[in-house]
């Protein structure tokens, strides 16, 4: 058995979870495997989740992957695993670490967010974007920038006991196609794929930041545009990205309105940017430049406001 | 007594319909249909108004509240408020009844 500190929560796990922090104290999820038998029909390249959506949130859900596994998650506490026979370890690393991770989460009340996220003066700053948008991108920019990387691809946001938002260490393994590697001065050949086929290369973070909580200090909503650029979003537009990029606001019910009042705090306590960046790599010194201005001022904190 | 196209006037009685959702944003709300997964962002005043309508309301009690709690001419309220009223119909978020009740 393996043991980390991810999401702000204690993991057991049979599976070794490489980009996790190492650690003990106590498990407060367990993962192993378990033949599971669900026939894992359809595509290849789409995760499905077979469950309602009040069961998704209140019991438990079943995740597939044709060709790399599928996994049972219950009541936000285990995770069992089938590894499809002959699948790649890297996408059922990926499986894991993600959508089943992302359900988990769910199950237990958090909200768990499609972002990035980096470690700034004792707090963290969130990345929002679709995929494709840009964030692991501008993650390994501020990483070369002397930032810490908290999580690639999947944030999650608690509450401190003060009532603030908070953020955690997430899988800190940053994936990024060859062209940026080079752009940001590191050889992709070195490094390896995300997954056989993948033109994605894994970029391993040391886990800078110690701390197992950091107070959200702001978040960004990458999009594209013709110019960098940054403007505060109104709380209630906030609010709407916010719910755009948490895992599972396709399925409505009482998970959304428990979503949308947290999307809402969030709003309310903390400064949301939308952030532009042009399509051309050249540009990223700009779009570093005008996020690290804005990290430099610190954002106010939650106790501020 | 006003009417408006969407057949609002303010005999009318309005009602928050059952499949939404709404959260607090610093004293302003947004409300989230859970049908349309479409989202309505409300002002303060916007607010107070769809608070009063989580329970069956006259458009007349509605406008009277608010000349009680803002200093606004009550044509310009009326205005306001049917418009603000119309609008959540059209988006399916409230339930208006023009049947005259006892």
């Amino acid at each position: 058995m393996y043991f980390y500190r991810a999401h702000g929560l204690g993991i057991r796990s049979a599976l070794p979870l490489p980009g996790l922090i190492e650690g003990g104290g106590t498990a407060d999820v367990l993962i192993r495997f378990e033949k599971l038998g669900l026939l894992l029909d359809g595509r290849r390249d789409e995760i499905r989740l077979h469950a309602s959506a009040t069961d998704m949130i209140t019991k438990e859900a079943y995740l597939s992957w044709p060709g790399v596994g599928s996994a049972r998650v219950t009541s936000g506490r285990e995770i069992l695993v089938e590894r499809e026979a002959g699948a790649e370890e890297e996408k059922l690393l990926l499986f894991v670490l993600g959508h089943v991770m992302a359900l988990l989460l769910q199950q237990r009340g958090s909200l768990a967010l499609h972002a990035n996220a980096v470690a700034v003066n004792g707090g963290g700053t969130v990345f929002l974007g679709a995929s494709g948008a840009g964030k692991t991108t501008l993650t390994a920019g501020l990483h070369r920038r002397g930032y810490s990387v908290l999580a690639d691809d999947l944030v999650t946001v608690g509450v401190s006991d003060a009532g603030c938002p908070t953020v955690y260490p997430g899988s800190a393994c940053l994936k990024l196609l060859p062209d940026v590697l080079a752009f940001l001065g590191e050889s992709p050949e070195s490094l390896p794929k995300l997954y056989a086929g993948s033109e994605k290369r894994v970029r391993r973070v040391a886990p800078g930041a110690r701390a197992l909580t950091h107070r959200l200090a702001c978040a960004f909503v990458l999009t594209e545009g013709v110019r960098p650029g940054v403007r505060r979003l109104r709380p209630c537009d906030a609010v709407v990205e916010l719910l755009r990029h948490a895992y599972g606001t396709q399925h409505s019910g009482a998970a959304t309105t428990a979503r949308l009042r947290r999307c809402a705090d969030v709003a309310s306590r903390v400064p949301v940017y939308r952030l532009t960046r042009a399509p051309s790599l050249s540009t990223l010194p700009t779009l570093l430049t005008l996020v690290a201005e804005h990290l430099g001022s610190g954002g106010r904190t939650c106790e501020q406001l | 007594m006003r009417n408006m196209p969407s057949g609002i006037s303010t005999d009318s009685v309005v009602v928050a319909v059952s499949e939404q959702t709404t959260a607090d944003l610093s004293g302003e709300a947004i409300i989230l249909h859970l049908e349309t997964n479409n989202y309505y962002g409300l002002n303060a005043v916007g607010a107070g108004i769809w608070e009063l309508v989580q329970s069956p309301v006259s458009v007349s009690e509605i406008r009277d509240s608010m000349l009680a709690r803002y200093n606004v001419l009550p044509e310009q309220c009326e205005q306001d408020l049917l418009a603000l009223l119309g609008e959540l119909a059209s988006l399916g978020l409230i339930r208006v009844s023009n049947e005259p009740h006892a």
